[in-house]
């Protein structure tokens, strides 16, 4: 089981994208939980997560967040521009579990 | 060119982002808004229902009339109770991020407001504090004390001035214990403050505050010029892909417009004339700082004038939804309008041009200034206009603004299809 986490400014665009991500997982079989959060809750987060996925509007965050996680083995990366714009669920999730 | 204009400004505004997110103070006062938004939603939603236009007609003047003063506790709860929650939420929000026990942070912030608060004498010959210095009118206060009395709690905690106990001791004994010298030192500082502005003509820091801070930031922040460059600003950060609302909004500009609305709020619960155009609801749902204000124009101009393009139309699909709720990511990033530089300059005119229409109709009085009722930013258009301006005219102009707006897009819409069609006629030749 493989725990990705969203960022966003609050929440609501990436939980858009957390629905496709989740129906690209069901038909591809994959085991992963899929949640989406305000880039500011997730500080005091005490739930697992193997990767954080920032929204490309909050990219500004990236070094710090970067740098704060990567320590705990937690893989931080920002989303393609294109594929969050077009909510392309399935390009996403094989993008985090590759990382 | 275009490429290392755009590079360079990236280099600025990236820190410029970071630094406004990172910072401390900012993020505070945003956390303690955020805390306070349903609160006072909840409260200007009932008021607003209070004063449902011609009301008076289906209840009877008497049943309005005393279902508008069973509210009155509602409000008092809420928006003239509106400090207190930002001093809390202020204290709370930084005791988190300083690892302190936050619950004593913000008490103390709250007790630190309390103690420069001037109290006043009461009919029945108790003493109380007045409504009137817990509302709008204290915001600016409440946010510098509570600032202040979270960095004497910290600095006192950092210095190791604080009473140890054996590990035997429960923590939360241990915690009381631990907050007993910080809280001295903030309790000395405030009754110093305190103390230092009654010898001034203005008597208190709140009054000082509110005619030399709060009232000069307000009016410089609510003038038109200044709403104009603030607009642009956020769409210049969108331009980049960045969050412009939540950069150039939420952090910095809130606490005034948020003030405005308040005093707007009591005028309007008073029955008088609203003093402000410009408010936190005018920056919403009428001067463009809302995704709505770009989705909604260009969804319009991709399902009625260039359906024929294929991938356009698909985006379209996917950002229809989300766009009706100002969800416009979908469009920024798949469009796209980010880093795209014929769209610039709608981007860049979309906050003028709606701020103008609403500007005018809300000055001549065709429609109704916003009253200060706050609805959820994802509230669709002309919905959210009627609601915060308790008038259908405000619906009216959102929907001149959208027209409008439509026009504007599709000349820079048609640019863009135009060299898209040059390129795949290259590509195919």
């Amino acid at each position: 089981m493989k725990y990705i986490t969203l960022l966003c400014s609050m929440g609501m665009s990436t939980s858009l994208l957390v629905n496709k991500m989740k129906d690209a997982a069901k038909q591809s079989g994959e085991e992963v939980t899929i949640k989406a959060m305000a880039k500011d809750s997730f500080a005091s987060y005490d739930g697992q997560t193997d990767v954080i996925l920032l929204g490309p509007q909050i990219r500004h965050m990236y070094d710090d967040l970067k740098n704060k996680y990567e320590a705990q083995n937690i893989k931080v990366a920002v989303i393609d521009n294109m594929d969050y714009g077009m909510m392309n669920g399935k390009k996403v999730l094989e993008f985090a579990l590759n990382l | 060119m275009f490429t290392s204009l755009s590079d360079k400004l990236q280099k600025y505004l990236l820190p410029i982002a970071n630094k406004i997110g990172e910072n401390r103070y900012l993020q505070a006062v945003k956390n303690a808004f955020l805390v306070s938004l349903p609160f006072t939603m909840f409260g200007s939603l009932i008021l607003a229902l209070a004063n449902i236009p011609y009301m008076e007609r289906i209840l009877g003047t008497d049943a309005l009339a005393a279902f508008q003063n069973a509210i009155i506790p509602i409000q008092n709860v809420t928006f003239n109770l509106i400090t207190i929650m930002i001093v809390l939420g202020i204290g709370y929000s930084l005791g988190e991020s300083y690892h302190l026990n936050q619950i004593y942070v913000a008490i103390c912030a709250l007790v630190g407001f309390l103690i420069v608060t001037p109290v006043s004498e009461l009919a029945d010959g108790g003493t109380g504090y007045s409504l009137n210095n817990m509302g709008s009118m204290s915001i600016f206060t409440g946010i510098l004390i509570a600032i202040l009395c979270s960095e004497i709690y910290r600095i006192v905690v950092q210095k190791n001035m604080i009473i140890r106990m054996p590990d035997s001791v429960p923590p939360m004994v241990t915690d009381s214990f631990v907050s007993l010298i910080p809280i001295g030192f903030v309790f000395i500082i405030c009754f110093a403050i305190q103390l230092l502005f009654a010898q001034t003509s203005f008597g208190t820091m709140n009054s000082f505050v509110y005619e030399m801070i709060q009232i000069p930031i307000s009016r410089l922040g609510s003038s038109f010029p200044a709403f104009l460059l603030a607009g642009a600003l956020c769409n210049l950060f969108w331009f980049f892909g960045l969050h412009g609302n939540s950069i150039v909004y939420n952090s910095v500009l809130s606490p005034i417009f948020k003030s405005l609305s308040l005093e707007n709020l009591a005028a309007f619960q008073a029955g008088e004339a609203l003093p402000h155009i410009i408010t936190e609801e005018f920056a919403f749902y009428f001067g463009g700082f809302n995704g709505s204000f770009i989705a909604y124009p260009v969804l319009i101009c991709i399902f009625l004038f260039f359906r024929k393009k294929k991938d356009w139309k698909k985006l379209g699909e996917v950002a229809l939804i989300p766009g009706i709720f100002s969800i416009y990511e979908p469009i920024v990033f798949g469009f796209p309008l980010m880093l795209n530089p014929v769209m610039l300059i709608p981007m860049l005119l979309t906050p003028m041009v709606s701020s103008a229409i609403s500007y005018v109709f809300m000055y001549t009085g065709l429609c109704p200034l916003c009253t200060g009722v706050s609805v959820p930013w994802t509230t669709p258009m002309v919905l959210s206009g009627v609601i915060t301006t308790n008038s259908l005219m405000g619906g009216i102009v959102q929907i001149i603004i959208i027209a409008a707006l439509t026009v504007l897009w599709y000349i820079f819409l048609k640019i863009m299809y135009k060299q898209s069609e040059k390129q795949e006629e290259i590509k195919e030749a």
